[in-house]
């Protein structure tokens, strides 16, 4: 994953709402509030995998019209950075 | 592309100059099969390999490889993970396939396979196993003199399953076997007059339904590999959109069933097959109606590769390959001959309908899949049982739903500890994809008088817990 943070903090409460979505949607057995915005999202971080990835994609284009890409993986380094993308891309 | 329709060939004319449809019989086959060194052989966005590339970057590789017997092939890139596959033959070394790139998990095959380093495409993270990393590009300084010819007993590769002891079995696949099971493939679908076409995958290489459909079929067919791994609906259409030949998506339910809930339009494919599991009727009939294309499915196993096929809207039976026999006993199946081998054992219940068709009655009791990997319940129970604190647990596999990816459910009895300490603990015994979602602490679990516990209570006994506010009918 790319190790560049997007500088500007996306929306707290759309990084909060994606938060939700992505517990609820993957069942994860964490709270929304227990994910590190800046740390992994998949492999070692928070330990997601492809079918993750791809139900997070499903989610986020159904929810803000926003395509992910696998090869932009700055937007899936992490819930900031995930946040920060569908800032700047949503259509919804 | 270079093939003409009217000019079909037998896939891989066996070294020994036997006919290709006695292929068993071979003693030697080529490493690829393409109608000359100028083909293309992998496809990426920005650029095209030919044989000829392709053949000079193994030969180069190969000699460059550390001396060793073993390769862990972990490329991401497929057409990287093809040179280094290529290049181990080449060196008399047998790629390890793992599914999975955690450290701890690798380092065990490490310790299993002496002398066995990584062949990456890319940084893996910090581990103590050594590493040859290798971009993959070459430039056709020396040109290769003739396509390679492998014995056909050369063990090329080793696959993995998950044990029932939980720790990962292995299967050894000679290139004889390989080459015959991609002939097996074609024939299966009708390939044999057909031009060349790029196989794009979901699945990675090092999963033997990847290894067979988007590296072997293209080797042994004179296609060309996508190098991609595309997962996501969006990579699958742009991929498509950039390619020069009509493509065949090699994919599973789970991929197909996010492509399929876009309903936006592809261009250029031919065909989608799916496999690792079953595939619901309606998402074949709506991706057939959607894309105009056939949707086949495989089914096979890591031991055996492809062993049947079926078209989904056609109708529930699969037919069975050509050069292979299958028997079975009360709830046993076995499947032999051709690319497989000797009688093997099959972890699902089949109803022979014929001698070449038959209908899948579903996974033993104890077999569950997720992702495409296979677990033993009773290995997984164990492992949850074995845990510091846990009193009683269980493992429970929900009905596929609609809106299931099926991941596993779990409760179990642990007075004292959090359900965060007890996935811990689980994380580092069993394959993350099996890992629970969610796991329930509960008082006890509904055993009989015997202490057994049987499949009806505990699936009213999970409804209730999973769905408490609602009857548990279901």
């Amino acid at each position: 994953m790319a190790s560049s943070q997007p500088d500007t903090s996306a929306d707290d409460a759309l990084e909060q709402e994606l938060a939700s979505l992505i517990v609820e949607a993957l069942r994860l057995e964490i709270l929304p509030g227990q994910i590190d915005p800046q740390s992994a999202l998949f492999g070692e971080g928070l330990g997601l995998d492809s079918i993750d990835m791809l139900e997070i994609a499903l989610l986020v284009s159904k929810r803000y019209g926003v395509e992910l890409r696998s090869e932009n993986k700055a937007a899936l380094a992490s819930l900031r950075a995930l946040a920060d993308h569908i800032g700047r891309h949503r259509i919804r | 592309m270079l093939h003409s329709l009217d000019s079909p060939r037998a896939p891989a004319q066996a070294a020994s100059a036997r006919r290709a449809d006695a292929p068993a019989a071979a003693t030697a086959y080529p490493l690829v099969n393409h109608h000359d060194l100028a083909t293309p052989i992998a496809w990426r966005r920005d650029r095209v390999h030919s044989v000829e590339e392709f053949l000079c970057a193994a030969q180069r590789l190969a000699v460059s490889l550390p001396r060793a017997r073993f390769a862990i092939n972990l490329c991401r890139d497929r057409y990287h993970f093809a040179v280094g596959f290529a290049a181990a033959l080449l060196a008399r070394q047998i790629s390890l396939l793992p599914t999975y790139r955690a450290a701890e998990p690798l380092q065990q095959l490490a310790r299993r396979y002496p002398g066995a380093y990584l062949l990456t495409d890319q940084d893996e993270g910090e581990t103590s196993i050594p590493r040859f990393c290798f971009d993959g590009e070459t430039s056709t300084e020396s040109s290769p003199a003739e396509i390679p010819v492998i014995p056909a007993d050369r063990i090329a590769a080793i696959a993995f399953t998950s044990g029932s002891s939980g720790f990962p079995q292995a299967h050894a696949k000679s290139w004889g076997s390989l080459v015959t099971g991609a002939q097996a493939l074609g024939r299966q679908f009708d390939l044999t007059h057909s031009a060349s076409r790029t196989a794009v995958g979901t699945v990675p290489a090092q999963h033997m339904y990847g290894l067979e459909t988007t590296i072997m079929l293209p080797l042994q067919w004179g296609w060309t590999l996508h190098a991609g791994h595309s997962i996501l609906p969006a990579d699958i259409r742009a991929d498509l959109e950039h390619l020069e030949s009509p493509a065949w998506l090699m994919t599973t339910p789970f991929h197909l069933k996010a492509l399929l809930s876009e309903r936006r339009r592809l261009s250029g494919l031919e065909g989608i097959i799916s496999a690792t599991m079953p595939l619901d009727r309606s998402v074949a009939l709506g991706a057939e109606r959607e894309w105009h294309v056939p949707v086949h499915e495989i089914y096979g196993c890591t031991e055996g590769g492809m062993l049947a096929s079926r078209r989904t809207t056609a109708g529930e039976a699969w037919t069975l390959c050509h050069d292979l026999r299958m028997r079975h006993s009360g709830e046993t199946a076995w499947v032999m001959g051709g690319h497989v081998g000797a009688w093997l054992q099959l972890a699902d219940r089949i109803k022979l309908r014929n001698q070449r068709q038959f209908l899948l009655l579903g996974p033993n009791q104890d077999l569950v899949k997720v992702a495409g990997k296979r677990a033993s319940l009773t290995a997984l129970n164990e492992a949850l049982n074995r845990i510091p604190g846990v009193v009683d647990g269980t493992f429970y596999r929900p009905d596929p739903g609609p809106a299931g990816n099926g991941r596993l459910r779990a409760f179990a009895v642990a007075p004292g500890l959090t359900r965060a300490a007890i996935l811990a603990e689980l994380r580092t015994r069993i394959d993350p994809v099996f890992l629970p979602r969610p796991l329930y602490l509960v008082d006890a679990l509904p055993r009989n008088q015997t202490g057994k516990l049987p499949h009806e209570q505990l699936k009213t006994f999970a409804l209730h817990i999973m769905h408490p506010q609602r009857q548990a009918h279901e």
